[in-house]
């Protein structure tokens, strides 16, 4: 980009200069002619460099460093002797600077960098000082011929002491990266430790020949809790991938906090029940905290009711939203021994903790119970009630 | 399964795979409803024996061993079922883009070694028969995939019995709120499996991705359709 600029000031400082130097010129064709080859050569570079990202092949730094060389030459034929010094008809030596820019940064190596200004240096003494007139002209030509190497020198130092810079900061960033996983890993270490430290006991109890048959059933129990544990644990490493559990800001200002994030911390406090969330369908959609901390514990309390009274070999908690309807649903369904709602009034938890609790903030509770075929309580909710950028992004659901 | 015929009211004829002791000498213990006729440490043992079985149970995680394996996770389940086998994953592992992966290589079902023994030995039952067995979880997946528009082909009468699945409803309780048998709304369910296993054989894991939103690092170590190393 350092060369891309210069070359682009060059050429704009002769884009205002043109209408006085065609003036000048010995030859305007030519002068056109020459001139239009060379921006052609400089914008064919340009495309190729932004697109590349990095102006690195050597091939265009030998081709840029060839134009300027027929640039050079064929000055001569359109400038008169008066304007090979001071002035824009004798646009070759400013233009073809930046060539000697673009030669300090495309080529890796020294000695290309070194020919590729000779060159241009040579080429420039031969053609302004063979026709320059004797005295104060020449020695401008002589000190202009410096300028190709001081430009490519400090070029050189400018894009070394960047590249270095930008090396600097992807190591320190790849740093930084590997430092932050590691911590991860260590954390699952350690969550790893905590969850299989009681199970070494319950497991070592549980080989011994000699095992107390009274201890025989309460170990069973013990283990099956373990093994549930585990398996959330498990759960919950998949689940950890890519949830947003700290939610954000919403537009009401009000902090939001994702239905899927308020579900799994309300089933993470239930290790021991085999709880199965199926909640793709909701993503996107999100809660008032208000609201979402009264659903996590509604959600908290009838997983309470199926650990206490269910009997349950398997929970499943779906999560689901219907923007035709303008709602989200939440069902908690059990298959555990179930009840007659006609019969059996809702103990305090489910009509005060969850019926009433939820409908202070507009959300319904209806619960279906059939004596031996297990509970489902759904819950609902209205989507307009939370921010209108939290709908699900698949514009697919629900064809 | 070189040809093998399921013995009609007879019993199912298992083989397992499991680099677990236990489990391979304690099979026929835990499923006396079953006939467990060979079980074998790694894949590459029962492939060699081509036992005369019904079902192979399978479990993925075959590295307990300690022996360098070739075939192992879903190559292993590949190249059972492709050897004409009826493939029952049995496993632990709980990532849905595994286990879907295990069905887009042939397996007909999955189970999971935390359910109890009687819904294991109903599974085996069901892939004796030819039926597609998924997870709790695969059929949460289903209704993804059929709610993104994957599942064109399913009916009105599949789509409710597949969204009460979902949500965890027995197929009484589903029967009886759509006025059908319970043998008519598994009759619906088991066309709904086949339609989402064979929509798994047929897509790419950048679909299923894109689709379904499962999460690159829910997906296995190597898609189902790469070449196996």
């Amino acid at each position: 980009m350092v060369f891309l600029g210069v070359r682009f000031v060059n050429l704009l400082q002769l884009a205002v200069t043109l209408p006085s130097a065609l003036g000048h010129t010995a030859r305007p064709v030519l002068f056109t002619a020459v001139l239009t080859g060379f921006a052609a050569e400089s914008v064919l570079i340009a495309v190729v460099t932004v697109r590349a990202g990095r102006y690195r092949d050597r091939r265009w730094g030998w081709a840029d460093t060839a134009v300027a060389v027929l640039v050079l030459l064929a000055q001569p034929a359109f400038t008169t002797a008066e304007d090979i010094t001071g002035d824009w008809t004798a646009w070759g030596f400013a233009c073809t600077l930046s060539t000697a820019v673009g030669a300090s940064i495309v080529f890796a190596r020294r000695r290309e960098v070194g020919f590729a200004v000779a060159i241009l240096m040579i080429c420039y003494l031969a053609t302004a000082l063979s026709g320059a007139q004797p005295g104060s002209t020449r020695a401008t030509v002589l000190g202009n011929a410096f300028a190709y190497p001081g430009f490519a020198l400090l070029s050189r130092l400018l894009v070394g002491y960047l590249r270095r810079l930008a090396a600097d900061a992807d190591a320190a960033r790849m740093a930084a990266a590997q430092a932050a996983a590691e911590a991860a890993r260590m954390r699952e270490v350690q969550r790893q430790r905590l969850l299989l430290h009681d199970n070494i006991s319950v497991l070592h109890m549980l080989a011994r020949p000699d095992l107390p048959e009274e201890l025989g059933e309460a170990l069973k129990a013990q283990a099956v809790v373990l093994a549930n544990r585990v398996r959330t644990f498990l759960d919950d490493a998949a689940d950890r991938i890519g949830a947003d559990a700290t939610g954000r800001i919403g537009w009401d200002g009000a902090r939001q906090r994702p239905l899927t994030a308020i579900v799994r911390d309300a089933v993470a406090a239930y290790p021991d029940l085999r709880v199965e969330t199926s909640l793709d369908l909701a993503a996107g959609v999100t809660l008032p905290e208000p609201a979402a901390e009264a659903l996590r514990d509604a959600v908290g309390t009838v997983l309470s009711n199926v650990r206490l009274h269910a009997c349950a070999s398997r929970v499943v908690v779906h999560a689901d939203a219907d923007p035709d309807e303008d709602e989200w649903e939440l069902t908690v369904t059990d298959d555990g021994r179930g009840f007659d709602p006609a019969a059996t009034p809702y103990g305090f938890g489910l009509r005060v903790q969850v019926e009433q609790t939820l409908a202070a903030h507009g959300i319904s509770t209806h619960v279906h119970s059939v004596p031996g075929d297990g509970t489902r309580v759904t819950v609902r909710g209205c989507l307009t009630a939370v921010d209108p950028a939290s709908r699900s992004p698949h514009p697919g659901d629900r064809p | 399964m070189t040809a093998a015929t399921i013995p009609r009211g007879g019993r199912v004829r298992v083989a397992g795979v499991d680099d677990d002791t236990i489990i391979r000498d304690g099979l026929q213990l835990l499923l006396p409803q079953l006939d467990v006729v060979a079980t074998f440490a790694d894949a590459e043992s029962l492939l060699a024996a081509r036992p005369q079985v019904d079902v192979v149970l399978l479990d993925l995680k075959l590295d307990g061993t300690g022996r360098e394996l070739s075939l192992r996770g879903i190559d292993a389940v590949r190249a059972v079922a492709a050897a004409g086998h009826r493939v029952l994953v049995y496993t632990n592992e709980r990532r849905r883009a595994v286990l879907a992966a295990c069905l887009t290589v042939g397996a007909l079902g999955i189970a999971h070694k935390a359910e109890p023994l009687d819904a294991l030995a109903d599974a085996v039952a069901q892939v004796a028969a030819g039926h597609i067995v998924i997870t709790q979880a695969l059929t949460g997946l289903a209704e993804v995939a059929d709610r993104r528009g994957r599942l064109p082909a399913l009916s009105p009468r599949e789509r409710q019995v597949l969204a009460g699945r979902a949500r965890g409803e027995s197929f009484r309780s589903i029967a009886a709120r759509l006025y059908v048998s319970e043998k008519t709304a598994a009759g619906y369910m088991e066309q709904v499996k086949a339609k989402f296993a064979a929509y798994l054989r047929d897509h790419s894991p950048a679909d299923l991705e894109y689709s379904l939103g499962l999460e690159p690092a829910d997906l296995p170590d190597r898609y189902p359709h790469d070449p196996a190393p």
